[in-house]
């Protein structure tokens, strides 16, 4: 796993002062992609696709909170993953590989077939972020309180 | 044991089968029969293929009483590299069946399905994945990863319980009617296992 120097010498990341709200706005969208992603009527691939994108500002705000935006032009949300796991620590490293796996479904939803996510995909995807955003909260207050 | 469009461009078939199966389980000494009951063929079409690959220095050769065993040379300098190449292309499910078992009966099927599963892949070919049980991606996630490490290749898996899977088939799921009517090749399970599954 690559650390916050080699991003940086890569341009895969940049410096970056975040705010607490700039952090309450990602909340705002976490809350409303958690909720989306639990509506059952909706398909398991739009459900899927939605808890992704939880995940995905998720670890965008480990890495705020720790003085970086990520800036790749390519493999973004691959990056992200990767720093909020180096943000986070190991207890994160998980969640992040599993995260990595899902970017790969979901970039097969989004853009090449549907009907590839299944309903126990989705529920399980939507059951990690969670967990995955209690893990960030708990840190944020542990580490960054004036962000929490 | 599944063909390769690599292996196949490589070596002669009867070649490339050897090779797999000693350089897939070097630990295992063959002897002439047994091997060509393994390839399903008759050990005199074997006999000049393992002396030249012995004679290269692939394989070893050594005496019991009267029977000579055959067995993967692990000290050629090109064993890793050659075993790397049958990994990555019939080592699949070998591979994958080994990262699988270790979940036991949680999971009640495991398929290829795709390209991969005609046997009409390229070297870049994902590894499409389908798999039944009571097992999330999450836990799947550090058996993939080395899978796709000695694969070389990225494996795509869809995760389905036995309830969505039975249902989705009875609903004639578009997804899953187009892979189940497709070529697979089981890691885990088989036909009837599949249909019972299935309902």
């Amino acid at each position: 796993m690559a650390s916050w120097q080699q991003w940086l010498a890569k341009g895969d990341v940049k410096t970056h002062q975040t705010s607490k709200q700039e952090v309450d706005n990602l909340r705002a969208l976490i809350a409303r992609d958690l909720a989306d992603a639990a509506i059952s009527g909706l398909s398991a691939d739009r459900r899927f696709a939605t808890a992704y994108n939880a995940a995905l500002q998720t670890g965008t705000i480990a890495i705020a909170c720790s003085g970086y935006r990520v800036s790749a032009r390519s493999g973004h949300h691959k990056v992200t993953f990767e720093a909020a796991a180096v943000a986070l620590g190991t207890e994160a490293v998980a969640l992040s590989d599993y995260f990595d796996t899902c970017r790969r479904k979901r970039n097969v939803i989004d853009y090449m077939t549907s009907s590839v996510a299944t309903d126990t995909e989705a529920d399980e995807l939507l059951h990690k972020v969670q967990e995955f955003h209690l893990l960030v909260e708990s840190w944020i207050t542990a580490t960054h309180p004036t962000l929490s | 044991m599944r063909s390769s469009p690599i292996l196949e461009a490589l070596f002669p078939d009867i070649r490339s089968k050897i090779l797999a199966v000693l350089l897939l389980q070097p630990e295992k000494r063959w002897y002439l029969t047994e091997l060509a009951s393994r390839l399903e063929t008759q050990p005199s079409s074997l006999q000049r293929e393992v002396e030249a690959l012995s004679k290269a220095g692939l394989l070893e050769q050594t005496k019991d009483g009267r029977r000579v065993y055959f067995k993967a040379d692990t000290n050629s300098p090109v064993f890793s590299d050659l075993r790397g190449l049958l990994e990555k292309t019939v080592g699949l499910v070998p591979i994958l069946k080994q990262e699988m078992d270790a979940f036991g009966e949680r999971i009640q099927l495991a398929f290829i399905y795709g390209s991969t599963a005609r046997s009409a892949e390229s070297s870049e070919s994902d590894v499409d994945l389908m798999i039944v049980g009571d097992v999330g991606l999450a836990d799947l996630v550090p058996s993939l990863r080395r899978a796709e490490q000695r694969f070389g290749r990225p494996v795509n898996p869809t995760v389905y319980s036995s309830k969505e899977f039975k249902a989705k088939a009875k609903n004639h799921d578009h997804f899953l009617a187009t892979v189940l009517r497709g070529a697979k090749e089981f890691v885990k399970g088989n036909d009837g296992e599949l249909a019972t599954v299935a309902g």
